[in-house]
């Protein structure tokens, strides 16, 4: 008896040994990476940076929202109006509120903290890392890279929030979380830092297969656009909608510190003349393919979409007139169009201007960057008349009676020319090498020249305003006084528009009549003995309130953290 | 959340690979083990040595060699006479038996004179009787108290049902069976208590529903653990009825033998199996036809333009359309200038065709019992070009094979191969059409071609049909299971071991292959039709992807059971193992260009911008777990259940969770000092169970630092990849998945359920009632609502929310004959709320915005007093929108400041999910006629219904608006997209709307489900077996529904816009027969 009893207790006991099936638990994550791997090797290191990239500008506003994919903001700047069933989506007309943060812009706040802790994680993480070790040099350069973008995010929180908190650090889940917004200036001195401190580490150039990746060039290009807009109206107290330091910049010498900023690259380049163009169709190709001029840009090629796999968000599809199967969602301003001068170099206020045929005779940039009645785009004329007598004479192509969605016909009279490639189809055509660029020379000129305006250097000023002008074919620009700065600021809209410029550049110089304005159009008939003609009208008025200079902080997130203030007005 | 996919495989079985058999090797020696275990418990409970010696031991079978053994025949009936098919008769004291066949006969060879035969069939007395000298028995079986001594299966064993002590519903195979409802899950609405079921929508195959157990109690998956035949299932839509034998649901304490799984309650299904006898043929073929159950009457062409016209005077814009259009499209002389479309008649046929057919055989011998079935089902969806459908084909064999005396072999295969069939573009994309495409557009020319449509030539009479290419999808499910049941009396009497190695295969093969299509535009002047592509997002170029999905799952499980009685105690007890692993892996490739439209192939695309991804996953499960059931005079009951649980799911030291349950039940009517209430009361008990459950569905690895790589969705907003380079080349790149917490486990439900049976009036009348109190704790909820974005942190699921779930339910059943006449009647009722106690907040979200104490998906509303009646009424209110007119809501200013703003919101007490659903059910029968009928509602539900799209909206939008002629309106007036004041006013965390409270609508109804006539013509008039004729209604009109009068279906989750009601739940009517033979 005694004998089966120990018997029964080994075989238990060598079953239960044999039988251990508790590590059938110890499954493995096959769907994912440790951090060892990653940061012990600077090949692997590298990916971590090329995901932060995403962290710059595209053609869309918001890649969360379907719109959004489709258009930028110059919707909600003095350039364009959103065209399609009247929609108010960028919530300009309701005004923003901070419970329906302002339309298109609604993720721009959230979004762009994703990044700046995904970079925070990897800068806390970089120092001691075994790729240091491995290969000090490249990652430091991947280090400046990552400062570099931060800086980068940070500069577009500054200017669509005012101050905002600075994290260098990683927050961890025990951490706490009542974030205090930092002042203005304390936010442009660490981004300026951090610029600085890349820009001592990042390469000048790269080669090609890099276009796209930071250079020195383009810290010191993020640099001197932020320097700018701090040293400009919207941000000086005397001035300031609110004299909170969450909006104000005060140093004596930021006029100075701005020019400076330009000349860095200024010197850099050699003040080289800019890429020559001998016409407009030489112009639109600056757009269409890196060059030189190009200081930081984000790459596209000939597979991808601006969004995953929809055929529908690059802007040959979203820009055209509906009669060529585009949705011509951003519809230039009939007054934004009046910025463009005359051929002769005469604006549209002058002589020159023929108020019957508003169209002709202007500068090349108006027939680069723009699409109007009856100009000649992908082998016929643009057609936004309405025939008087359509069994005689049709509808035109791109009216709202045309082909194509006639929702999405002009109501302005004029669409968006500038960035189209008309060698691929509008519909799911990929533009081979069409880069989104953030940054070029031309800009650092008009930067230049604004800062030596306000530093009374109106000789060099115009030397660099003309640099830009005269690419453009205008003849040499001769004013002086705030008539220059006038000069400057116009320049700056036609050669910078629709680049994501406007929005901030109307509200930094406070430009109250190009924020609050009317939307105006012009609406082309073909008469019955075949004459097209065109009445000027207008489709809706833009209002403006001055909590707009800045987008409201959702106001989830100040429920969420009392210490994070909200913006004045909201 | 990785969802386990629904149903897909391959088409061949899987063979079992030297793994496999490692493991049923394994899992032999497991039974061993348990079986050792038993002996232990053995060993402590009687506190007798245990012998091994065999030579006492004789085998029964060889005893009683000296009695003569003789056959015994006979019939067996119920009380009106009819024959009884399947009963058992059984031997005392043996194994030995067989059932009845269709005539109710049965024929028993090798009994003594001395043997008694055991003659028990569900829902009627057991009867014993001597044989004696008797070689001919005819046996009368008398209906018992209803259903208490039906079996019925729980976790891991069988009980009768009045000696459960949980709380338990089962539904048995007879009503299953008479249901048309394509979707098994669905057709359980309004039948169970405590099952709430929303039939959310009919598209073919793909089955749309809410189905919870007693409500929702955690913010995560609320779905039960849906077991067939002991292994896991991810629902059982598709099943063919037929082939169950019974359904079963744990709702309480009664669900802890399934430990981290339980908590949101357990469905479990058994399958018929063979009982011996002659086969007996089964054939059930049905042919049904149905439609949307609602579509509204939508918006005509005149209507719109004065819509829109109204907008854009709201506005101040310029009217769309002049007078004179809109009196053109009133006119409807100009069909091609201009038109009165309406998209969705263009896109939906009138009626949508389904037949489904089964056919299964059971018998056996003494030695081998067979249950084998085949069932084929054909849907067609209600498209009008015949693109969309789903067909089926079911096989299931169940053998139950006698080894030995004491040893049964089960083996179970069943496979299941569906194939939906769709248009080349994507259902969502087709809906968005029907509503946002305009009614002043042309759909189709008169000449017959296709017009533009919408964007892009997005028109959904074209996009619906294969002109836009096809997504052909096989879905395989195949499962195996070897089972054995080994009665060990002879080592101790009452005990035995059984166990299984499941093992599931799924697979799924896509091939979805989109081709733009062709539409016309008409031109003026020229009078010429001007062809044009039309294309989707996806852009004009044709594109073919191939996907491919396969799942494997193996379950192994040992249990010893001992269940015996000592005189007055009884006792069923068990202890077993259990473990499961799995795997999925899936694999896509995509290439575009195609040179032409007939040829799909992936060979055929262009190199340039093909692309390919795959994943893979695996998981792990590990269970012990045990039962003691006793009861003292089957009056006095208790159950404890304990079980201890390991799940992949969570980190080391996290894994393991102890799950106990205790149940106790007093059947008080057989209390002598009740015996007073002996002529009316049959039955009266109470039960009360309290349990520790768990719900463990959750993402893996969320306690490890884990960096994704590349993008798997190609549709991320914040990609993991980015171009670099002159041409434009794509790196991959990692991101942070999440941050870890290691400390992340399951949530636990303290379960408490208390309740009460009774039958009385000589079984006439029956019911129940149960009250449940569940706490659910440790939900795993992000810290998203109180961490500021700007922290910018990816947060993990961390165990912090606490919800109590409570309620009760209630059924009540009458049943009696009077002359030839049978009828019953009976209902139920369920009342389940739930309510936040802890959930992470925002610091400083407002008292009415406070989520504690109100249901989980509370609707967050602007309140308003209704509709502002004239700009008298505007100019007087204080607080109004700056910029409102008359017309326009009429919001609160709930915090006094003056403004309307968000802080002027409020959290409803009231969501989409029913907190009350009823059912109730009846049937009359007469001679071979039976009528039968159940009506299903819900009450206490809200739903947002809500239209601003520009396009085809219902009429009702139109005619029931605010104008000046219309002042007291429950509408705003016209509104557009995106308004200011009547629109949406913020959108909420989760990605939906907030509007004003008026855009809520009551969700009750009352619908009528089933109605059902089935004449039976026995085999006694038509010679070949039972033939039943039957004609069947299903969701055929709903009352009471606020929703409803709109034409639309209160049981969609809501309309903001068409967009989650586009494809309604279905109304249908069946014609079908069923032959027994």
């Amino acid at each position: 008896m005694k004998n089966i009893k120990l018997r029964l207790i080994l075989i238990v006991f060598t079953l239960l040994a044999t039988v251990s099936c508790e590590k059938v638990l110890d499954t493995e994550a096959k769907d994912a990476f440790a951090e060892d791997l990653i940061y012990s090797d600077p090949d692997q290191l590298v990916k971590l940076v090329y995901t932060a990239y995403n962290s710059t500008e595209g053609w869309a506003i918001n890649r969360y929202d379907w719109w959004g994919r489709r258009f930028n903001n110059e919707g909600a700047a003095f350039e364009a109006r959103y065209n399609f069933k009247n929609t108010d989506y960028y919530r300009i007309i309701a005004g923003w509120t901070s419970s329906n943060p302002s339309g298109a812009f609604k993720n721009k706040w959230g979004d762009y903290w994703d990044y700046v802790r995904s970079i925070n994680e990897f800068l806390d993480r970089i120092d001691d890392c075994e790729a240091m070790q491995v290969n000090p040099d490249r990652v430091n350069i991947l280090k400046a890279e990552m400062k570099f973008l931060r800086a980068n995010v940070y500069f577009k929180l500054i200017s669509y929030f005012g101050g905002v908190p600075i994290m260098e650090h990683a927050l961890g889940l025990k951490d706490d979380f009542n974030l205090v917004r930092d002042s203005y200036e304390d936010c442009v001195d660490f981004i300026v830092n951090e610029l600085d401190e890349a820009a001592a580490v990042l390469p000048e150039s790269r080669p090609d297969k890099e276009f796209g990746r930071a250079t020195k060039l383009s810290a010191l290009a993020v640099k001197s656009r932020t320097l700018l807009y701090a040293a400009s109206k919207l941000h000086d107290p005397a001035f300031a909608p609110s004299n909170d330091p969450l909006y104000i910049y005060t140093k004596s010498s930021k006029w100075q510190d701005a020019a400076d900023a330009a000349k860095a690259i200024v010197d850099l380049v050699g003040a080289r003349d800019l890429i020559a163009t001998a016409n407009a169709k030489a112009y639109q190709e600056l757009f269409l393919k890196p060059n030189a001029d190009i200081l930081f840009a984000r790459p596209y090629s000939s597979v991808y979409f601006e969004f995953g796999d929809d055929a529908t968000t690059l802007w040959d599809q979203t820009q055209s007139p509906n009669g060529y199967g585009g949705w011509g969602i951003s519809t230039p301003n009939l007054l934004f169009t009046m910025q463009f001068n005359m051929a002769d170099g005469t604006g549209t206020a002058g002589a020159s201007f023929d108020p019957a045929k508003p169209n002709d005779n202007r500068e090349v940039r108006f027939y680069a960057d723009l699409l109007y009645n009856g100009a000649q785009f992908r082998a016929r004329d643009v057609q936004y008349y309405l025939s008087v007598n359509p069994t005689a004479y049709p509808n035109g192509l791109d009216s709202p009676k045309g082909e194509g969605n006639p929702l999405h016909s002009s109501a302005t009279g004029y669409n968006m020319r500038k960035f189209q490639d008309e060698n691929v189809p509008v519909a799911g055509g990929i533009s081979p090498q069409r880069p989104y660029i953030h940054y070029r020379l031309a800009e650092i000129y008009l930067n230049y020249a604004e800062a030596l305006y306000h530093l009374s250097d109106e000789v060099t000023a115009r030397e660099f305003l003309n640099k830009v002008s005269k690419r453009a074919l205008q003849p040499d620009i001769t004013a002086t006084g705030t008539a220059l700065l006038e000069a400057i600021k116009r320049e700056r809209r036609v050669e910078l528009c629709f680049e994501g410029h406007n929005f901030f550049d109307e509200r930094r110089w406070m430009e109250v009549a190009h924020l609050g304005f009317a939307e105006k159009g012009h609406k082309w008939t073909k008469a019955a003995d075949g004459t097209v003609s065109f009445v000027e009208y207008l489709i809706a008025t833009r209002p403006w309130w001055d909590k707009m200079y800045y987008l409201p902080i959702p106001n989830t997130e100040v429920e969420k953290a009392s210490s994070i203030l909200q913006n004045y007005g909201y | 959340m990785k969802k386990i996919r629904k149903f897909k495989a391959t088409p061949d079985f899987p063979e079992l690979d030297n793994f496999a058999f490692k493991k049923i090797l394994k899992i032999l020696q497991l039974s061993a083990f348990c079986f050792i275990l038993s002996i232990f418990q053995v060993m402590a409970s009687e506190g007798t040595e245990l012998s091994f010696d065999n030579e006492n031991e004789k085998p029964e079978s060889i005893s009683g060699t000296v009695d003569q053994q003789k056959t015994i025949s006979g019939t067996i009936r119920d009380e009106k006479g009819n024959p009884l098919p399947g009963v058992s008769v059984v031997i005392k004291g043996t194994t030995q038996g067989t059932s009845t066949d269709i005539n109710g006969q049965f024929s028993l060879a090798g009994v003594t004179d001395d043997a008694t035969l055991v003659i028990s069939f569900i829902g009627m007395k057991t009867q014993e009787i001597l044989i004696g000298n008797q070689t001919k028995i005819d046996v009368v079986l008398e209906e018992e108290a209803i259903g208490l001594k039906e079996v019925v299966v729980t976790g891991y064993t069988t009980r009768a049902k009045g000696e459960l002590t949980g709380s338990i519903s089962t539904i048995s195979s007879a009503t299953i069976e008479k249901s048309s409802n394509k979707d098994l899950a669905k057709s359980l609405e309004g039948r169970v208590p405590g099952l709430i079921v929303n039939d959310r929508g009919g598209y073919p195959g793909d089955g749309e529903m809410t189905l919870l157990i007693r409500g929702k109690s955690t913010l995560n998956n609320n779905s039960p653990l849906v077991l067939i035949d002991g292994i896991t299932a991810g629902d059982f839509s598709n099943l063919a009825p037929q082939d169950i034998e019974s359904l079963t649901v744990l709702k309480d304490g009664a669900a802890a033998i399934y430990g981290a799984r339980a908590a949101n309650g357990v469905i479990l299904i058994t399958t018929k199996r063979g009982k011996t006898g002659k086969p007996v043929f089964n054939l059930t073929s049905s042919y049904a036809l149905s439609t949307f159950a609602s579509f509204p009457k939508l918006m005509s062409s005149e209507q719109h333009a004065i819509y829109e016209n109204e907008i854009a005077d709201r506005k101040g814009l310029a009217p769309r359309f002049t007078q004179e259009e809109i009196d053109k499209f009133a006119a409807g002389t100009d069909p091609v200038k201009y038109p009165n479309t309406n998209f969705a008649e263009l896109t939906f046929a009138d009626y949508s065709p389904e037949s489904r057919t089964s056919i299964s055989v059971t018998g056996g011998t003494d030695n081998v019992n067979y249950f084998v079935s085949g069932d084929y089902t054909n849907q067609k969806g209600i498209y009008e070009s015949g693109a969309l459908g789903f067909k089926q084909f079911q096989l299931r064999s169940n053998l139950d094979i006698k080894l030995r005396k004491d040893f049964n072999l089960g083996v179970d295969l069943s496979g299941r191969f569906g194939v939906n069939n769709e248009p080349g573009v994507n259902a969502g994309y087709i809906y968005k059409h029907i509503y946002a495409d305009e009614p002043t557009q042309v759909g189709i020319y008169p000449n017959g071609l296709v017009a533009w449509g919408g964007e892009s030539g997005a028109n959904p009479y074209i996009m619906s049909s294969n002109e836009s290419g096809f997504l052909k999808k096989g879905n395989n499910d195949l499962r195996g299971k070897l089972s054995f049941d080994w009665k060990l009396d002879k080592l101790t009497k009452g005990l035995s071991v059984n166990g299984f190695a499941g093992y599931r295969r799924m697979s799924s093969d896509t091939k979805s292959w989109y081709t733009p299509w062709t539409y016309y535009t008409y031109v003026e002047g020229t009078d010429e039709y001007v062809p044009s592509t039309g294309y989707t997002q996806s852009g004009p170029s044709a594109i073919l992807r191939e996907t491919f999905w396969k799942y494997d799952e193996l379950m192994l499980n040992a249990v010893a059971h001992y269940d015996r009685t000592f005189n007055d105690h009884t006792i069923k007890s068990f202890v077993g193992y259990e473990q499961m692993t799995s795997q999925d892996h899936t694999f896509w490739a995509e290439r575009k260009d195609f040179p032409s439209k007939d040829h799909p192939e992936l060979f055929a695309g262009s190199d340039e911008g093909q692309s390919s991804s795959g994943t893979s996953n695996e998981w792990g499960r590990v269970n012990y777990f045990g039962s003691l059931s006793y009861d003292y005079m089957k009056k006095y009951f208790l159950d404890l259940t304990v079980r201890r649980d390991g799940s992949s799911n969570f980190g080391p030291g996290k894994r393991f969770g102890i799950f106990p349950q205790v149940g106790v039940s007093w059947s008080i009517a057989d209390e002598p000092f009740l015996d007073f209430t002996n002529n009316w009361l049959d039955a009266f008990k109470i039960r009360a169970s309290w349990a520790i459950m768990g719900n463990d569905r959750i993402g893996a690895f969320q306690y490890l630092t884990r960096y994704n790589y590349g993008s798997s969705n190609a549709n991320a907003a914040q990609p993991n990849y980015y171009i670099f380079g002159v041409t434009g080349v794509k790196y991959n790149g990692y991101a942070s998945a999440n941050v870890p917490n290691p400390d992340i486990t399951w949530e636990t439900a303290d379960m408490k359920n208390l309740g009460v049976n009774f039958v009385i009036l000589k079984n006439k009348l029956s019911g129940g009632i149960n009250y449940f109190y569940q706490k659910r704790e440790d939900i795993l909820i992000t810290r998203n609502a109180s961490i500021p974005d700007a922290v910018g942190i990816t947060l993990p699921a961390e165990n912090l929310g606490k919800v109590d779930n409570y309620g009760w339910e209630f059924e009540l059943a009458w049943n009696h004959k009077i002359g030839e006449v049978g009828y019953n009647i009976g209902m139920n009722f369920t009342l389940a709320k739930n309510e936040v106690v802890y959930l992470d907040e925002a610091a400083d979200v407002p008292e009415l915005m406070k989520r504690e104490g109100h249901p989980m998906d509370a609707y967050i509303v602007y309140p308003t007093f209704g509709i502002f009646h004239d700009s008298l009424q505007v100019a007087t209110t204080t607080a109004t929108k700056p910029g409102t007119v008359e017309g326009e809501p009429a919001y609160i200013d709930t915090d006094g400041n003056g403004i309307i703003n968000a802080n002027d919101r409020i959290r409803t007490f009231s969501s989409n999910i029913p907190e009350v659903q009823y059912g109730i059910f009846g049937s009359v029968s007469y001679k071979g006629f039976d009528l039968s009928f159940l009506l299903q509602g819900q009450a206490k539900a809200e739903m947002v219904v809500f239209f601003d799209q520009q396009g085809a909206k219902p009429e009702y939008v139109y005619t029931e608006r605010w104008t000046p002629e219309n002042r007291d309106s429950r509408y705003p007036r016209a509104f557009g997209l995106l308004d200011t004041y009547s629109g949406a006013q913020s959108v909420a965390s989760d990605g939906n709307n907030e509007f004003a409270d008026l855009w809520l609508h009551n969700a009750s109804y009352l619908k009528l489900k089933e109605v059902e006539l089935r004449y039976t013509l026995t085999k006694e008039k038509i010679k070949v077996g039972n033939l039943k004729l039957f004609v069947r209604g299903s969701n055929l009109f709903t009352m009471f529904s606020e929703v409803n009068k709109l034409g639309l279906d209160p049981e969609a989750t809501g309309y903001d816009n068409f967009r989650l009601g586009t494809y309604t739940s279905l109304k249908s009517y069946t014609f079908g027969l069923n032959l027994t033979f």
